[in-house]
């Protein structure tokens, strides 16, 4: 598959079906890698206080990014729930068999929809009333996850990992050594204090000299 | 007019929000200045002061978000107009839909008044009034294919509006604003989300021992 093609491909299904998850997990995951590293660039703040907030950040949009997917995905299997069966323009007899058809698995339902397409304007009505509602509530989900349950999953979540974070910085600083205030006031032991070393007992020049003077070839002492 | 949640989740008009990624985003936007900053208060591990200060920051960030994204992402949308241009290139269908979206359209607003609108207008005008009036048949393959083209782009510009210019403008401009505001903490204090009490650093007298 070309790169090209896999862009049309691409372009082709969003204009299609352009869900609203795809945005918004597409902007966590990015902003879950960039605005830590933004936050580490920051020459402002002292590296400890960077760690914690790039750490924090990171953190809050990991939830946030499953979270997204999920609510996306469970709204989109209660959307039949919320279906209403008014607008679906279908007696009795077609509703049975359009509820059958929805109960079967979402990729069964893709292709029995093109089956239905074909069964004339009937069921394609209902077909388009099914996805207003399945693009509605993913659309709802994303909305109360944003609103709703990522921050109170944050609140419940961040803090005991925080702690641990902060346990394993401060872990860290003990480890390394921490240049100590030595007071010079108190010394323990006083240094090894030797007595004066005395003056070795020696004539200087000019008293050999003078001594020399008045006995040139005379033995001293004899 | 019957406004229940049914009807509400049945509106074709909701749905038209839902499929674009402009107002989606833009909406997910003003929820998180308004959840994310809510849950901060609420919260009881946290002292009153470091909560009001991570709450104010937080919807700072958030609304310059929302700023940034708005202004940016037209340009993107239009620019995915264009992308389509190239991309479907091969595709006949796609390039006389652009010969006809290219040329001028005078649409009656609905205060009277005439507008001459051609290019992306004249196609959003188009796709949209077929959504809004369930005319969905009328939207051809080219115009999904040019269509899904801009939401391509749209997430794109959204990545980059939101991931990279939000992060560099607001340390910009948010410091300041909390120091205006009062909230500005001394550089070395770190944002505790848990009450992990006093601390302060102690020198430590050391006697040497031999």
């Amino acid at each position: 598959m070309s790169k090209e093609s896999l862009i049309k491909r691409i372009c082709c299904s969003l204009g299609e079906n352009n869900h609203p998850t795809y945005a918004v997990m597409a902007i966590a995951l990015f902003k879950g890698i960039l605005r830590p590293t933004f936050t580490m660039m920051d020459k402002k703040q002292d590296p400890e206080s960077k760690r914690y907030a790039a750490f924090r950040e990171g953190v809050t949009e990991a939830i946030a990014f499953p979270t997204y997917y999920i609510f996306g995905k469970l709204a989109d299997k209660l959307a039949p729930k919320f279906l209403d069966k008014n607008k679906l323009g279908l007696d009795e007899k077609n509703l049975d068999r359009f509820n059958s058809v929805l109960k079967k698995p979402h990729k069964e339902f893709k292709s029995a929809a093109d089956v239905l397409k074909n069964e004339g304007d009937t069921f394609k009505t209902a077909f388009k009333q099914y996805k207003i509602v399945g693009e509605t509530t993913s659309f709802l989900g994303v909305c109360i996850a944003a609103l709703l349950v990522i921050p109170s999953l944050c609140n419940v979540a961040l803090p005991p990992i925080m702690k641990g974070f902060k346990k394993w910085q401060d872990s860290k600083k003990q480890n390394t050594i921490q240049p100590q205030n030595i007071n010079f006031d108190k010394i323990a032991d006083k240094p090894n204090i030797y007595p004066p070393i005395a003056k070795p007992d020696r004539q200087n020049a000019l008293e050999i000299y003078q001594m020399s003077k008045g006995s040139a070839g005379m033995r001293v002492g004899n | 007019m019957n406004v229940s949640p049914k009807s509400l989740l049945n509106n074709q008009r909701l749905a038209n929000i839902a499929q674009n990624t402009m107002y989606a985003v833009g909406i997910e936007t003003a929820l998180k200045a308004i959840g994310r900053p809510a849950f901060t208060l609420a919260d009881k591990n946290t002292d009153s002061e470091t909560k009001k200060y991570s709450a104010t920051k937080e919807f700072l960030y958030q609304v310059l978000c929302f700023g940034i994204y708005m202004s940016v992402i037209p340009w993107f949308k239009k620019g995915g107009y264009h992308a389509a241009k190239r991309i479907f290139k091969d595709n006949k269908a796609v390039i006389d839909a652009f010969k006809e979206f290219d040329s001028k359209k005078i649409i009656t607003k609905k205060n009277g008044k005439t507008k001459t609108i051609k290019g992306y207008d004249h196609f959003m005008h188009d796709y949209t009034q077929h959504k809004m009036n369930f005319e969905d048949e009328k939207i051809t393959d080219a115009m999904h294919k040019i269509k899904g083209t801009i939401e391509g782009v749209s997430i794109i510009g959204s990545i980059i509006g939101l991931t990279v210019l939000a992060p560099l403008i607001s340390h910009k401009i948010i410091h300041p604003v909390m120091s205006f505001i009062g909230l500005e903490k001394k550089p070395g204090h770190t944002e505790p989300e848990v009450n992990s009490g006093n601390q302060s650093l102690k020198t430590q007298n050391v006697d040497i021992k031999g």
